[in-house]
């Protein structure tokens, strides 16, 4: 880099229409990393030792999806061929019956697309909580690979879109005016960003940690005393789902149904990508060594193995929809939420670092 | 000359385990400040003191940040012989209308800062140790190119100084004395006004090394650069000898230079140096690079002789009650308000390359070693200015910079605001180190701000000031005492 020119020292007028004095947040806002000429030679990238990320989870083409796209079309259009049919049917018989047929159809088509369009938006914003969390690793990796400015910038852009995330959630009016505090103090992005994840995604981690927990305790009890296995299959489901989709929701994902069956599938693999599933000795050690599979019946540990499952589910969907990986704040660990649920089902008092 | 020689008779044993046990009933972190002249250090504690107290915003101190450190108060400090740094006066000169930069250290002073906080730690939740007191110490950098003295003898040490005189880039500064030397009559009737006639020559040299050619290296004894309290005092009154001379001039520069080991040099040490927990070294690199080329090889030249002086290492428990170590350091690039925060990094990358041997030994005797770009008072605001043809913009600082400070042939009056591109700070710290092919003369321009005018309102009396990663300076050093 030496035979770039020097650029010599200079004074300029403060009232100079060219320069400009917006804060810093807002000024690398605008220069997007690949414009910063400083920017060092790229330097080799060395694949980093890490767990795997939504990032590994991409597949190719996805078929099953072309085969329930076409079966739904090839449906939609002998269902739409019998409606035709159908209103004219009602047209010959009497007018306004026929133009209430038309009414209610359109109503029908309205309410449907909108449907449609929550699901899409649902989708759509996940993919972008899950992208966010791309892009901040990766700047944050090439940060500390060279410590230049522009890896800085492109960093405090990451910041300033997660903020974007929560600017409208009221409960969250406290944190995010406290990092507004610090808008105009000096820092580099990855400075910025941890700030972001102590002040304002760590309350968001509380909020996903106390759906976790409130869903395994639940999933526990229910398993523990439900009489039919069938029973209490379909609630761990239907509560793990309830889960996922509070967790997403916290972190900005608003899923539907669309993004919410996406997110399972993901959380899912997840799950079994990270070993996570090998949690059987993991578990049981957890709970032997508190001398509760002594106290308890078998059904009651099956309850809590069922509920040791829902807090795993629901940390590897942290994992996947948290748009920043955890620089500050902590990660929640499996031992404590888990504690934490063995702990309300005995009856002692639930202690967490949430509460 | 190694300190533990100082500090390994039992006495000082007994004091170490002294000083452990009141730890335990009084928790308390002694914190080093310290630099060559103009690096920030009044600023720096100044800041510190009075950002803590004012509950300004501090971040990333983790106990500020979690919302547990409670208040901040000045208490009187423990040592009763060592005088009070002056925070007062300089607060004061700090929020005048104008304000002005508060003078400089010139010698040692302490001042003791006790913070309340809220314990994470459950034991310390236990044994209600709710506060941890702060001994801010800070002294001049130069005392500790003091320490090679204390294992040279009159004329080994004479060698050295008259050979550092005689090298070419201080024969201006160091003619005066030469010729003095030269000049001198070999067994005179009255040696007293001579020396103290020499001593004044040698002082006048050693000081125009120092502000004319930013020289550093081999400029003792420190006392002479920055004297503290004993001005004028016999230990302060002598000079180098050349070898050959002998009779009652050299017995009496002998026995004056021993006395200055014994009464100035040796109790600086073993009071107050070796019983540090905690060193900040502040660097002005800045101001060397706008010096010019030279004068940063010089600084870090002189860094490294200074740094000599440490010897960091973990703190044991055995280590605590026998000696005590520094077992954190900090380096940081001052003023780094008169850089674009875009530059800081490179800013960092340099000031690691001046001191990387200093920290390579701290990091290998077990000391956390840290390097940062800071500001205790942030001067300016930035800017940035499209760089012509589409290319980098320039990025800028504005503030008001001093009266007769300097810009090309421009002038400035210390009232009028200007808004200054100061160079681009080399990627490659080697450079800004005088590497091969690198030329920077003239590429850099730092010129002094004038500090920033705080309005006191009836709510807040006492602004705290804008500053740069005084919070990370602060977590660094006492932060995991406030856990």
């Amino acid at each position: 880099m030496t035979d770039t020119p020097r650029r010599a020292p200079q004074v300029f007028d403060p009232d100079d229409p060219r320069l400009r004095t917006a804060t810093a947040q807002e000024a690398l806002h605008d220069h997007p990393a690949t414009d910063d000429p400083l920017t060092l030679e790229p330097t080799p990238k060395v694949p980093a030792l890490r767990l795997p990320t939504a990032a590994d989870l991409q597949r190719g083409i996805n078929w099953g999806l072309w085969l329930a796209g076409s079966a739904i079309s090839l449906l939609l259009l002998a269902i739409g061929l019998r409606f035709w049919t159908f209103v004219w049917d009602l047209f010959l018989r009497q007018d306004w019956i026929g133009w209430l047929a038309m009414v209610l159809a359109g109503i029908l088509i309205l309410s449907l697309l909108m449907l449609l369009g929550r699901e899409v938006v649902g989708v759509l914003r996940l993919t972008k909580l899950q992208r966010l969390r791309r892009r901040s690793e990766a700047a944050l990796q090439s940060a500390t690979d060279t410590g230049n400015s522009a890896a800085s910038a492109n960093l405090v852009a990451i910041a300033v879109d997660v903020r974007a995330l929560y600017a409208a959630r009221p409960e969250l009016a406290w944190s995010r005016a406290r990092l507004a505090e610090h808008d105009k103090t000096i820092m580099s992005g990855a400075e910025r960003l941890a700030l972001l994840d102590r002040e304002l995604l760590a309350v968001v981690d509380d909020q996903a940690k106390s759906a976790i927990s409130q869903s395994a305790r639940r999933v526990a009890v229910v398993t523990a005393i439900t009489p039919f296995a069938i029973f209490d299959m379909g609630f761990v489901l239907y509560e793990n789902l309830r889960m996922l989709r509070r967790i997403a929701t916290s972190y900005g994902g608003r899923p539907g149904y669309a993004a919410l069956l996406r997110l399972a599938g993901r959380v899912v693999a997840y799950v079994v990508a990270s070993g996570g599933l090998a949690l059987t000795d993991d578990l049981l050690g957890q709970f032997i060594g508190q001398g509760l599979a002594k106290r308890l019946s078998a059904r009651a540990g099956q309850g809590m193995f069922n509920g040791g499952l829902t807090v795993r589910l629901g940390i590897a969907a942290i994992d996947l929809t948290r748009p920043l990986p955890f620089i500050e704040a902590k990660r929640p660990r499996f031992r404590d939420l888990a504690l934490e649920v063995s702990r309300g089902l005995t009856g002692a008092k639930p202690v967490g670092r949430g509460s | 000359m190694r300190l533990n020689r100082l500090s390994s008779d039992a006495t000082d044993a007994m004091r170490h385990a002294g000083a452990y046990a009141s730890d335990l009933v009084r928790p308390t972190v002694r914190l080093g400040v310290t630099g060559l002249a103009r690096a920030g250090k009044t600023i720096f504690v100044t800041a510190l003191v009075h950002n803590l107290i004012a509950g300004g915003k501090l971040p990333f101190l983790r106990a500020e940040g979690d919302g547990r450190l409670k208040r901040a108060w000045l208490e009187p400090q423990p040592d009763d012989d060592v005088p009070r740094f002056q925070i007062e006066d300089h607060l004061g000169m700090l929020m005048a209308d104008p304000p002005r930069w508060p003078e400089s250290t010139r010698r040692i002073s302490q001042l003791r800062l006790t913070l309340e906080y809220a314990p994470q730690s459950l034991w310390r939740h236990v044994t209600g140790s709710r506060r941890l007191a702060v001994d801010i110490i800070d002294y001049p950098g130069e005392w500790l190119l003091d320490l090679p003295l204390l294992a040279q003898g009159f004329e080994a040490w004479s060698q050295d100084c008259l050979s550092g005189a005689a090298r070419s880039d201080r024969s201006i500064a160091a003619a005066p004395f030469l010729q003095f030397l030269g000049g001198l009559d070999a067994a005179p009737a009255e040696p007293e006004p001579i020396a103290i006639k020499g001593a004044e020559l040698y002082r006048q040299y050693l000081r125009a090394c120092r502000q004319r050619d930013h020289i550093y290296t081999g400029l003792t004894p420190g006392r002479f650069l920055m004297p503290g309290d004993l001005e004028g005092s016999p230990a302060l009154t002598f000079f180098p000898l050349p070898a050959e001379r002998k009779g009652t001039l050299a017995t009496l520069l002998a026995r004056r230079y021993e006395a200055y080991k014994t009464h100035v040099v040796k109790p600086f040490f073993r009071d107050h140096f070796s019983r540090l927990d905690r060193q900040i070294v502040l660097v002005d690199a800045l101001g060397a690079l706008d010096a010019g080329p030279s004068a940063v090889a010089d600084l870090a030249q002189s860094l490294e002789s200074v740094l000599g002086a440490f010897r960091p290492g973990a703190n044991t428990w055995a280590s605590k009650v026998l000696s005590r170590r520094i077992d954190r350091i900090l380096f940081a690039a001052t003023k780094a308000d008169h850089l674009h925060h875009a530059m800081h990094d490179r800013l960092e990358a340099i000031l690691g390359r001046m001191v990387s041997k200093a920290i390579a030994r701290a990091q290998f005797a077990g000391a956390k070693v840290r390097v940062l770009a800071m500001a205790g008072m942030r001067a300016t605001r930035e800017a940035e200015m499209p760089g012509t043809g589409g290319g980098a913009p320039l990025f800028c600082i504005m503030g008001t910079p001093l009266a007769g400070e300097v810009f090309g042939d421009r002038t400035f009056d210390g009232r009028r605001e200007i808004a200054l591109f100061p160079g681009d700070l080399p990627i490659n710290p080697d450079e800004a180190l005088g590497a091969a092919g690198a030329n920077l003369a003239g590429a850099l321009r730092f010129p002094r701000f004038r500090p920033p005018l705080m309005v006191p309102t009836a709510f807040v009396p006492s602004p705290p000031f804008p500053s740069i990663r005084l919070d990370r300076a602060i977590e660094f050093l006492i932060g995991d005492r406030l856990a």
